[in-house]
Order: structure tokens, then C-alpha cells, then sequence
């Protein structure tokens, strides 16, 4: 796989304050990349950075291996970008707005194509200015989309969208990455789509990069939270208790919860067993993206 | 370069031709026009309606020249620049060329709306007066075709200072992020200026003291005074082309520059 985005010592500042330090960063072609940070953290001018619409301080962009600043036309012919909170020409119809970015690119385009895509085909003659918030977010998809580019860059694409709708777009993003090998990198304060969408995610926090790994990864199975069916919970929670291993221990709806203060569910199914409980079943607990984001800020907040 | 300019060029004209400014504007400065009969009679047997078209066209095309101004500065570009304007931005195309298709929107709007005051200050004085050339003591001293071709040279020169006048409104748009106060720091601006330049002795270098300068020689014409269109007229277009160059320049500096954080 090569490189679609390479950001290298991004570092932005408006005047006093830095939006973001030091920068670095690559997204593989192909690849759906996920920027997770709180309100601040610096995840729209990094995106921002990566369109030309914001100017590094210092640090440099590449896209599909050309220097964003000196090749944008080149770039941008193949970008997709879609801001926070889209803004339009409220006077003009979905239909038309979409037809001036297709002429703008000078490129023919299906715009009734596009329209479908996000579910907004129906009101293609309406006036934008009449449009809801998550309308105008779809609309905001539909442009990025129209011209069907090789990297699209999203910033909170399921702001202001009900679930259903969320979940419609992260099927598309997925299906266009897996298909036509698009490359996404998204921003959201949304873990759980983050979870189900991304390949691959970068922590942002005061405008640092505190993260980059693979999902997966992050989502591996955390063997100090372990949930056990047995016989006789509450009598086991109580032996548990005593033993100088374990954090904290719970039963809920008949299942024994421990959290250990080591990764070790061995040690706990041996006790179990030596102390003569029926066990039907161990499962270590799969950690969530949020768990992984907690963990990391309160890390760096210590 | 050429196919983007244009390419822009065209999407400035679609977006303007949805704005209810665009047909508002032509239409009120036509409405001007046709209410200065009330000002300024025509009556049949002499030159008035010679008299009326000097007095009528530099009026409507001053208020054509305020409504541009406000509705560049504010409307037109500050808006955008407050918002769509990424949809623009994320585009194949550079910002220069962004910048360069509204500064030809801008002349082009300004060059119709002469063409409306013109062609309706025309039609008032043929339907209402007699147009058969400056005469005095039975005696003609213009004919019609040279009070045409005069109107025509006042016309054209009246155009450098529009021309100016969009370049100074974009830039001011250029640099603010709201409607509101690129409206107020337009006018506000401009007000200031137009207050000090003769104190301090500055008019002679500002294209708004040559607003007029266009319209002296057929209105003199109109009295039956023979008048040089030099040098009023090398310095209207001097001093117009040089502020419409400093202003396109710092617009492009700053469009340049500029973090659109959207």
C-alpha cells in the first residue's frame, strides 16, 4: 500500500494560541482513518490543513505524493471534502448547488447519482435555505461525493443525522472504501462509529498526537474485565473479594464481573474451579474505543 | 488558466442571476431614472431633454455606483466569504481565479446597469422631448450625433470609477468575516475619506473625486459651451486604473493568505 496522505510536523497557530503542535501522520490508500479527539483537540484545522483551506505554520502536506501546496489542482481533482456544518447557497435548489461544484471542477457528473446516494433525490428541486440540519449534512456527503474521488476528507460526517441515517453513510463509506479502494479520513467525536468504521485511529489531545493504531488493536480483548457464569455467583463474589488480586468484583443478572488487577483470567478460573464452582463459561471482556480514549486522556492528563 | 477563469466566471454569473439583488438593482435604478422627469421637465421645441439626460445619468448611475459598492462588499462577497464560499475553495481551482471571477462579475453588473440607466434616460427624453442637436440663437452648435458620441465617451469613463469601486468593496470584504461589517467599514470608509481628502488635500489622488468628471464635457455641451475632454479625463482614468490595481492587489494578497476556518 502507498501513502495517500502524509502530514509531516503540522504545527498550526493563531497568533497566541497553538491549534496544533508537531503533527505527523500517514493514511494508506485504500485505508479508512479515523481523527478522535475532544472539542479542541485540533482534529478540523488538521483536516483543514489537509484541503488547503487553512494554512500550515510550518510542517507540510502530501497527498497521493504530491505537495498539497504546490500541486493542488492536481489534488483537489481528487479529493472529496465535506467541512463541519456545511454551509451553501440557500437560495439555489440541492440539485443546483451540486451542479456548480461539478462545473467548478469542470467535470461532468451525475447529480441525481449523487442525490440518491445520501437519500436527498426527492427534494432536488427544494431550496436549500429550507433545509434541516442533517439535509444539509447529506448535502455536504453529496458534493464530496459527486465526482467520485479517490480520498474523501470528513470532518463529523454524521453531524446532525439521526442513527439510521449515521448508519446508512458508514455503510456507504465502507462500501466505497472496500469497493473502489477510496481513502477516508473522518473526524468524529463519535466512538461507536469511529469503532465500526475506521481501519485505523489517531488520538488528537491539545493539538498533539497522543495515538495512531490499528482498531483492532485497540479493541483487543482486555483480560482484567472478565465476565463468568457459574453456580453461585453471589457466594464466589464474596470469597473474591478476600483475595488480594482482584480490583473489584460484582454480580449482575446472575453473571459474576470481576476486574482483576492483572490481565490474568487464569488465575481466576483456577481459584473458581479449586474452590469447587461449576463454571459454564469465561469471557474476558472486549474493550470499546471509548475505554481506549479514556484510557489515553486521562493518561495525558496526568 | 483561461477554461478555470471561465469555468468561475460562469458560476458567478448562475449564482447571480438566482439573487433577487440582480433584477432589484437594474430595476431601481431604471425607477430612478423614470422619476426625474419630476426634477427636471422635459418639454418638446428645445434642448431640455438634452438637459435632462446630463442631469438624470450621472444621479442614477451615483446611486448605481452606492448599491454596487454595498452589495459587493456585503452581500455578494462577505456573505461567501462567511460560509460557501469552501464549496468553492475544494475545488480544482485556484484561489486567484476565485477572486478574479468576482471582480469581472462586479464589472460586468456595473456595465448593465449603465446600459439600463443609459438606454432609459434615452428613451425619456426621444418619447418625451426633441433630440435634434444643441441649438442657440436658431443657430446649431452640436448636432445630435456629437451629443451621442459625447454621451457615450462620459459613459465609458464612468465606468473606471465603478470599476474602482468594486475592487475596493471586494477587498473590504476580503477582510472581514461578516455581512454587517463589511457593509459598515465600506461605506463608513468611504464616508471618512470623502470627508478629508480636501482638508488634507488628498481628492486630486482619490478616484471618488472623479465620479463627475465623466459628465462635465456633455453637460457643458448642453449649455451650448464648447469643452476639452484633456486632462480631467487621463486623470479620472489614471487615478481609477492605479487604486483598482493597489485593490486587486491587496485582494489577492489577502485571499492568498487567508485561513478559511468554515
Amino acid at each position: 500500500m502507498s501513502a495517500c496522505i502524509q502530514a509531516e510536523r503540522l504545527t498550526k497557530r493563531y497568533g497566541s494560541v497553538t491549534a496544533v503542535q508537531d503533527l505527523s501522520f500517514e493514511v494508506q490508500s485504500g485505508e479508512i482513518m479515523g481523527l478522535l479527539g475532544l472539542n479542541g483537540a485540533g482534529k478540523s484545522t488538521t483536516l483543514y490543513m489537509l484541503t488547503g483551506l487553512v494554512a500550515p505554520t510550518s510542517g507540510s502536506v502530501s497527498l497521493f505524493g504530491k505537495p498539497l501546496d504546490r500541486q493542488f489542482l492536481y489534488v483537489a481533482a481528487r479529493m472529496g471534502v465535506l467541512v463541519e456544518r456545511p454551509v451553501f447557497h440557500d437560495y439555489m435548489s440541492a440539485r443546483d448547488n451540486l451542479a456548480l461544484c461539478a462545473r467548478l471542477a469542470g467535470r461532468e457528473a451525475s447529480l441525481d447519482r449523487a442525490l440518491d446516494r445520501v437519500g436527498l433525490l426527492g427534494v432536488a428541486g427544494r431550496r436549500v435555505g429550507t433545509f434541516s440540519m442533517g439535509m444539509r449534512q447529506r448535502l455536504g456527503l453529496a458534493q464530496a461525493l459527486l465526482l467520485d474521488p479517490e480520498l474523501l476528507i470528513l470532518d463529523e460526517p454524521a453531524n446532525g443525522l439521526d442513527p439510521e441515517a449515521t448508519q446508512e453513510i458508514m455503510r456507504l463509506l465502507r462500501q466505497l472504501s472496500e469497493e473502489s479502494r477510496v481513502t477516508v479520513l473522518v473526524s468524529s467525536h463519535m466512538l461507536h462509529e469511529a469503532e465500526t468504521l475506521c481501519d485505523r485511529v489517531a488520538v488528537l489531545h491539545e493539538g498533539r498526537l497522543v495515538a495512531c493504531d490499528k482498531t483492532q488493536s485497540v479493541l483487543s480483548l482486555d483480560e482484567s474485565r472478565v465476565e463468568v457464569l457459574m453456580d453461585a455467583p453471589e457466594a464466589a463474589m464474596k470469597r473474591l473479594q478476600t483475595q488480594p488480586w482482584v480490583a473489584s468484583v460484582e454480580v449482575e443478572k446472575g453473571r459474576l464481573l470481576a476486574l482483576l488487577k492483572e490481565p490474568n483470567a487464569h488465575q481466576l478460573i483456577a481459584f473458581l474451579v479449586s474452590a469447587g464452582y461449576r463454571l459454564t463459561a469465561v469471557i474476558p471482556q472486549r474493550r470499546t474505543l471509548q475505554d481506549y480514549f479514556m484510557e489515553l486522556l486521562n493518561k495525558e492528563q496526568k | 488558466m483561461g477554461r478555470r477563469l471561465a469555468r468561475a466566471y460562469a458560476v458567478e454569473w448562475s449564482k447571480a442571476v438566482r439573487r433577487r439583488f440582480t433584477p432589484a438593482g437594474l430595476f431601481i435604478v431604471v425607477a430612478i431614472v423614470a422619476c426625474m422627469p419630476l426634477a427636471r421637465p422635459i418639454t418638446p421645441g428645445n434642448t431640455s431633454a438634452y438637459a435632462f439626460v446630463a442631469y438624470a445619468t450621472p444621479i442614477a448611475l451615483n446611486l448605481a455606483g452606492l448599491l454596487l459598492l454595498v452589495v459587493f462588499a456585503s452581500n455578494l462577497v462577505a456573505a461567501e466569504m462567511g460560509g460557501s464560499i469552501w464549496l468553492s475553495l475544494v475545488r480544482p481551482i485556484r484561489r486567484t481565479e476565485v477572486l478574479a471571477a468576482k471582480i469581472a462579475l462586479g464589472m460586468t453588473y456595473a456595465m448593465i446597469m449603465t446600459g439600463c440607466v443609459a438606454i432609459a434616460a434615452w428613451a425619456l427624453a426621444y418619447v418625451l422631448g426633441d433630440l435634434k442637436g444643441i441649438t442657440y440663437g436658431g443657430e446649431l452648435l452640436f448636432t445630435h450625433t456629437d451629443m451621442v458620441l459625447y454621451y457615450i465617451y462620459g459613459l465609458l469613463l464612468s465606468l473606471f470609477p465603478q470599476f474602482c469601486a468594486i475592487s475596493y468593496a471586494i477587498f473590504v470584504s476580503m477582510c472581514v468575516r461578516s455581512s454587517v461589517s463589511a457593509l459598515a467599514a465600506s461605506v463608513g470608509i468611504w464616508l471618512l475619506v470623502d470627508i478629508v481628502k480636501h482638508p488634507l488635500r488628498i481628492a486630486p489622488g482619490l478616484f471618488t473625486s472623479y465620479v463627475e468628471t465623466p459628465w462635465e464635457v456633455f453637460l457643458r455641451r448642453c449649455d451650448g459651451i464648447e469643452a476639452s475632454i484633456w486632462p480631467s479625463s487621463a486623470y479620472a482614468i489614471g487615478v481609477s486604473l492605479g487604486w483598482f490595481v493597489v485593490f486587486t492587489g491587496l485582494s489577492v494578497f489577502v485571499m492568498k493568505r487567508r485561513d478559511f476556518r468554515v
